[in-house]
């Protein structure tokens, strides 16, 4: 019994290494609860917190200094960097998508929480539970990231969206903001019930909540209730990143929250469920026809998000609704980008192709609504096209920043967002997925006209009365440096090519047993990728 | 047949036509009340089964602590049947209803049920092995509580202890949201 005892304890626990690996996600969920904590003992509650902003500040540095240790140094502290360990039965993955994940996240609230502080609208954002919701949203993000089952992955996603309904919520003037919070509230709630019964299908057909067990689910059509299980699974993810049909909440939810919170919304709640998509998909499907089978249903929501995306998109005046449509555009390019690892999962570019866009998606999208809040703080919340205009003689340095990332978004050159398609149009041609690639880059074009659009507004109009007034204080400095640091990344990121990727491992971690009772069969625990096409592993 | 399956069949009609029941109650309060006993039959099923921790725990969490919040919300809205009403079935609702019946055949009849496990036995996983070989605890399935607490707190640690988070999030949110007015006029004043 004791010798049970032991082993149970062996089993349970993780080894210390999981709490240098899982520090992000334990100093958000920590600082979360002191932030509420500062709001007892200071001042009035109702008022912006500085001190819970401070230690919603700190608690972020964790994620920005842990991934960049672990991701610098792959090797350091005993890591394994050939099959990194997954600990607490799969429910946490040490591994470097988890580590970048980690980072952009961090450093993504981050910006959000400096944002907040800046602008008057968001300052309201920094009362002490909103910060501590904020933390806990990003904490839910991370441990959807890193998660490997279903149980850990829909607490994550729970503890991420409960705290996203709040937030969107607590701002309550106009009825558009209330029934964004309320649709919110309702689509994803019900997204979360399609995927927990389509988790229940899953686990009743292989009898496992893990996904490296997913390859034992047999998709064929004998087996419906596996292909519906499977299918509730995607269409509830597909919901919770705003990819056509599944879309509708998307623009209306946009446009009620505040733009600091949209631009949070639009990024890193996305981050989080394309790297659950991520880690699914390229566990690969069994059988012959699995792959093409899951890469069908991404076919069809690629060509339907990119074309809603694009054409509804001109026909908007909000330039929150456009940039929501955009951004329904882009899910259409992480669509194609899971198509693409359906059909060669252990593809090591395809996976980087993903962490790549991923990230450059991020910086652009966040860029543009923090130059939105920005502006909206000294005019009014929802700006429409036409207040833009003149706004290249007003405010050149915002003018500036906002082209590069609408270049960015729409995908010309010198900005990050072309290499980012290039390289997932790149990798899906090169699985053969052309005609996908040639719809994608037919209905991009569609969209350059809106975002190209919003670029005449800006340099070309001449003020009217009621283009927007930036005011020249002290707070427009601090947006300056943070938004130029941002727009300077992004140039960066675009100008260098996006190298810098390909030093990412992306390999999955993986269950290594405590004691192994009999041989297991071949190298079947730990994955052998094709290597990155022009991507040389340090390592 | 014996004793105990005479009793599961007899609990499992009842419990059906008791569902029918209550979803054509005009008040909430009496359909609640119905979906009291429904719980309770569940339970008194999941006994007879032998899964003895999920019985006590139905009757505990489902009898006990969500009906009481059920009732409350029923009590606290206290609608009146005539606002309850809101017109014919819907296209929307045939769809669902017919999903129903699909899900309600395959997983509730011994036809449905050959349908979905014939792909299972042929993999090997049907018997609770993982396919990567992941380290899963397994007491006799008589051992109710013990196989619980495994999967509980050694399989699904770390979900367990998140959860408490995600209720601390919710608990937050509740006070946010219920105290909004009240921080709106204080920044009026």
């Amino acid at each position: 019994m004791s010798e049970n005892f032991e082993t149970m304890l062996s089993m349970s626990f993780p080894p210390a290494a999981f709490y240098l690996h899982a520090a992000p996600i334990l100093a958000l969920l920590i600082g979360g609860l002191i932030a509420l904590i500062a709001g007892v003992f200071r001042g009035n509650p109702d008022r912006p917190n500085m001190l819970a902003y401070q230690i919603g500040f700190v608690s972020c540095f964790p994620s920005v200094i842990v991934p960049l240790i672990l991701l610098a140094a792959p090797g350091s502290f005993g890591a394994n960097t050939a099959q990194p360990p997954a600990w607490l039965g799969s429910g946490f993955l040490a591994d470097q998508i988890s580590q970048f994940t980690f980072l952009i996240v961090g450093l993504g609230t981050m910006f959000t929480l400096f944002m907040a502080e800046i602008s008057n609208a968001g300052r309201q954002l920094l009362r002490p539970e909103l910060v501590c919701l904020l933390l806990f949203a990003s904490a839910g993000i991370m441990i959807l990231a890193s998660s490997g089952e279903f149980m850990t992955f829909f607490t994550g996603l729970e503890l991420m969206s409960v705290s996203l309904y709040v937030l969107v919520g607590y701002q309550r003037q106009d009825t558009r903001g209330l029934e964004a919070a309320v649709k919110y509230f309702l689509m994803g709630a019900t997204a979360s019930a399609i995927i927990l019964m389509g988790m229940a299908l899953i686990y009743l057909n292989i009898g496992s909540l893990r996904w490296s067990d997913l390859p034992a689910l047999n998709i064929s059509l004998n087996n419906p209730f596996g292909v519906i299980g499977l299918l509730m699974f995607l269409i509830g993810l597909s919901f919770k990143l705003g990819v056509a049909p599944f879309h509708t909440w998307g623009p209306d939810v946009y446009q009620g929250a505040h733009s600091t919170l949209t631009g949070y919304m639009s990024t890193l709640v996305k981050v989080g469920i394309v790297m659950v998509l991520l880690r699914v998909l390229g566990n690969g499907f069994a059988g012959a026809d699995g792959g093409p089978w899951v890469a069908k249903v991404f076919w069809v929501l690629a060509t339907l998000s990119i074309l809603v995306g694009s054409v509804f998109g001109l026909v908007h005046n909000s330039i929150k609704r456009m940039l929501a449509y955009s951004s329904i555009a882009n899910a259409g390019y992480f669509c194609l980008a899971f198509a693409t690892l359906a059909l060669a999962p252990k593809s090591a570019e395809a996976r980087q192709a993903v962490l790549a866009y991923t990230a450059i998606y991020t910086i652009l999208n966040l860029g543009a609504f923090a130059i939105l809040a920005w502006l909206e703080d000294s005019s009014r919340e929802d700006l429409l096209k036409e207040e833009l205009a003149g706004l290249g003689k007003k405010a050149p340095f915002a003018a500036v920043c906002l082209t590069i990332f609408i270049l960015g978004l729409a995908g010309i050159p010198p900005a990050a967002g072309f290499f980012g398609k290039f390289m997932l149009i790149n990798s899906a041609v090169s699985v053969g997925l052309v005609g996908l690639a040639v719809v994608m880059v037919v209905l991009s074009c569609i969209s350059l006209f809106y975002y190209l659009s919003l670029l005449v507004e800006i340099w070309l109009k001449p003020a009217t009365r009621s283009s927007v007034n930036p005011q020249d204080n002290e707070d427009a400095r601090d947006v300056r440096v943070l938004v130029g640091i941002v727009a300077f990344a992004s140039l960066l990121v675009g100008l260098v090519g996006p190298r810098w990727v390909a030093s990412i491992n992306p390999t999955f971690a993986r269950e290594i047993p405590v004691q192994s009772n009999e041989p297991k069969t071949g190298d079947s625990r730990s994955e052998n990728l094709s290597p990155a096409v022009g991507a040389v592993n340090p390592h | 047949m014996n004793l105990s399956l005479l009793s599961f069949i007899v609990m499992g009609i009842t419990a059906v036509l008791l569902s029918g029941v209550m979803i054509t109650r005009r008040w909430p309060v009496s359909a609640a009340m119905v979906l009291i006993a429904i719980m309770t039959l569940l339970a008194g099923m999941f006994g007879l089964l032998e899964a003895h921790f999920a019985a006590a725990a139905q009757i505990i969490v489902y009898a006990g602590a969500i009906m009481v919040v059920f009732v409350f919300v029923i009590m606290l809205l206290n609608l009146p049947p005539e606002e309850l009403r809101y017109g014919g079935v819907t296209v929307g609702e045939m769809i669902l209803i017919a999903v129903s019946v699909f899900v309600a055949v395959g997983l509730g009849t011994k036809v449905g049920q050959g349908f979905l496990t014939t792909g299972l036995e042929s993999m090997g996983v049907a018997q609770g092995e993982s396919v990567a070989g992941g380290h899963h605890m397994y007491f006799p399935a008589s051992e109710n509580v013990k196989n619980v607490a495994a999967s509980m707190f050694v399989d699904y640690l770390w979900a367990f202890e998140l959860i408490s988070f995600l209720i601390m999030a919710a608990v937050i949110g509740a006070v946010v949201i219920a105290k909004k007015r009240s921080a709106e006029h204080a920044d009026a004043a």
